[in-house]
């Protein structure tokens, strides 16, 4: 079903703008402004502040009324299958679906210097009112830190026994994230143990399809949080167990 | 002319071509291929061949698609990262969409097939889920585009391979991941066609150089028969026998479960001693310490060799040394290419068990923020390579074949030379 911005009742197409153009606020600066909607295809315009933010720019607020609209249904991305849980029903989950403890080893890998990533997800006090990895008791995290080579990551999983592999990336200056990602990936499969991880990255610059590309499980961008890995970590490690 | 299915790409304001328009791709790679690479395709025995970059666009998909374009076989098509897409995730580029002739067997996912909204008759759902859902395998109708993505981890890939052959392709065509190379190894495909460009290096030099020690990386020389028996190693040979590959353990894999040892020690008498490792990865100076005291002449390592390793043995064991090192395939060498002649500087000859062939090199001069001169760069890869393998240039026309001239035709676009 398509559907248009809500103003005041259903489908009305009424938006609230605001934008700067490097103009001075002068007597025509509304008109400009107002022209400059309507170019864009809005109509209705009105604008309601006009302000000089500075002697060469000023700063609009305006509502306007649009005739574009959207399907939802037909918006396709790259969305991990996951069903969100909480904190209590992951724990519940991983001891009945699992069976064992997930141990889950983490780290920022090779030259980034960046824990931030990790830390949010695996430290005890988390990120964004949720709980970070290491106080589920149904799961053993260990946080390896920074600038961990890939080679210690993977000697880690191996001596852990680990469940799941987690690696951030918050550098990404000359796409080093992506040497230092496939990197990891040729590792464990030259080692032969790629299949006994799932193994997830996060970062800025990540998303799901990219993590696919990059030959991980799941990827992660921003503003993910503690329950969603473990959300997928949890089912994912069920889906394993019982194929 | 659009059946190829590529488009121009530019690099936003800089209006750089990237790829050549559409026509003058099919043009250039139809001369090109009259009876070369499409020809040598064709006749190549390898039933499964794995395209692998040495750098995101370094022309991967450009190859496949003019394969499956140019050559009349009933393809099987998957890759092992994520191909045909509208714009790259990482540059922002426009891709080259991928339009697999009718009746294609296309192995990708659910979560690809949903994105680009293709139809196609799936005619099998493989066991195997990715970040992007299920892999399933779907019939192409030719002429719509389709995202390929494929399975996550090469035993997957390996059992897609086989997969698809069972449901009736001829060729099977992995499209590579971004850089990786493990798509090439002997226990997934049976041969390789080396997509190198010019993003490789910072510099045209650079590019070259790296194109030339990966090639020979890639193409290290197989140990021979006696040095097998002596450590008691087999090859696998093309495929045959990837039962490693499907989900047991491999022997010796690192960890508790591993089955055979991971390095295997053989001293100038043939005496053949395990060594008592799980990993050689972050072991390197005990595996030199220990291999001196053994009088160590053969090593093989059954997993990965990487950069540390390497270092460690260049730097504890004494200059000129005599060493042969035996590997299972090129695709386990986790080290920039360069770290190969570094070992050889060092007396140690670095030998496979199951040697990759090489099909083909292909170059594309693309590059950001200017390409680089495509007869240039060609000619500057072909003397790099030598006569050890056929290089083309799919885009551009170019085509070069161990014991015959550089044929640099003209069929090229000027936006394409730009």
């Amino acid at each position: 079903m398509e559907v248009k911005p809500y103003g005041d009742t259903r489908d009305d197409g009424v938006m609230q703008l605001s934008f700067t153009l490097p103009i001075p606020n002068s007597p025509k600066a509304t008109d400009v402004g107002k022209q400059y909607l309507e170019k864009m295809g809005f109509h209705d315009v009105a604008v309601a502040e006009v302000r000089a933010i500075d002697p060469g720019f000023t700063f609009y607020v305006a509502y306007a009324r649009t005739d574009v609209s959207i399907d939802p249904d037909q918006v396709k991305g790259d969305y991990l299958d996951v069903e969100e849980m909480d904190y209590y029903a992951i724990n519940t989950f991983i001891r009945d679906d699992v069976g064992h403890k997930l141990v889950v080893v983490g780290a920022a890998i090779e030259s980034d210097a960046h824990t931030v990533g990790i830390d949010a997800i695996l430290n005890m006090k988390g990120f964004a009112g949720n709980y970070g990895l290491e106080r589920y008791p149904e799961i053993d995290a260990y946080n390896l830190g920074s600038q961990i080579p890939c080679e210690q990551l993977l000697k880690t999983a191996l001596e852990k026994q680990a469940d799941a592999i987690l690696v951030s990336q918050i550098v990404t200056q000359k796409n080093i994230h992506v040497q230092n990602l496939t990197k990891l990936i040729e590792l464990l499969e030259a080692e032969g143990v790629r299949e006994r991880f799932i193994i997830v990255v996060g970062g800025p610059r990540i998303n799901n399809a990219f993590a696919k590309e990059l030959g991980y499980d799941a990827g992660f961008g921003p503003r993910t949080t503690p329950v969603q890995v473990a959300s997928f970590l949890a089912q994912e490690a069920a889906r394993r167990q019982n194929p | 002319m659009m059946a190829l299915g590529t488009e121009t790409r530019t690099g936003g304001e800089t209006g750089t071509a990237c790829n050549g328009d559409a026509g003058s791709v099919a043009a250039a790679a139809r001369s090109a291929g009259d009876a070369g690479l499409f020809g040598l395709f064709a006749e190549d025995p390898a039933r499964a061949v794995a395209i692998i970059g040495l750098v995101k666009n370094a022309g991967k998909t450009t190859v496949a698609n003019a394969i499956l374009t140019h050559v009349r076989r009933r393809f099987g098509l998957t890759s092992l990262g994520l191909d045909g897409e509208r714009t790259d995730h990482l540059t922002g580029l426009a891709k080259p969409r991928i339009v697999p002739p009718e009746g294609t067997l296309v192995a990708t996912t659910t979560g690809s097939l949903d994105r680009s909204r293709c139809c196609m008759e799936i005619v099998a759902e493989l066991p195997f889920r990715t970040a992007l859902g299920r892999v399933v395998v779907g019939r192409a109708t030719g002429g719509s585009p389709v995202e390929v993505s494929g399975p996550t981890t090469l035993a997957q890939v390996r059992a897609t391979v086989d997969a698809l052959i069972g449901l009736g392709a001829e060729r099977v065509l992995v499209d590579g991941a971004i850089n990786r190379l493990g798509s090439a190894s002997p226990r997934v495909t049976d041969g390789l066609i080396m997509a190198t460009g010019g993003m490789v290096g910072d510099s045209f030099d650079e590019a070259v150089q790296t194109t030339a020690d990966t090639f020979e990386m890639l193409t290290l020389p197989a140990a021979d028969e006696q040095t097998l028996r002596r450590l008691g190693v087999e090859r696998r040979g093309a495929r045959d026998a990837g039962s490693d590959l499907r989900g047991q353990p491999e022997p010796g894999a690192a960890g508790p479960e591993g089955g055979r040892p991971r390095l295997i020690s053989v001293d100038e008498r043939g005496r053949q001693r395990a060594l008592d490792v799980t990993t050689a990865i972050g072991e390197g100076v005990a595996v030199c310490r220990e291999i001196e005291r053994l009088g160590t002449r053969t090593l093989y390592c059954s997993g990965a060799l990487t950069q540390d390793f390497v270092d460690d043995m260049v730097r504890v064991l004494p200059p000129q040394r005599r060493l042969r090192l035996v590997v299972r395939d090129a695709t386990v060498l986790v080290l920039p290419a360069l770290w190969v002649s570094r070992l050889r500087r060092r007396g140690v000859d670095l030998r496979v068990v199951d040697p990759l062939r090489v099909l083909a090199v292909t170059a594309n001069p693309f590059r950001l923020p200017q390409p680089l001169n495509p007869t240039l760069f060609f000619n500057a890869v072909v003397e790099a390579i030598g006569d050890r393998a056929p290089v083309f240039d799919v885009v551009n026309g170019l085509d070069h074949r161990p014991g015959g001239a550089v044929d640099a035709r003209t069929t090229c676009s000027s936006e394409s030379l730009a």
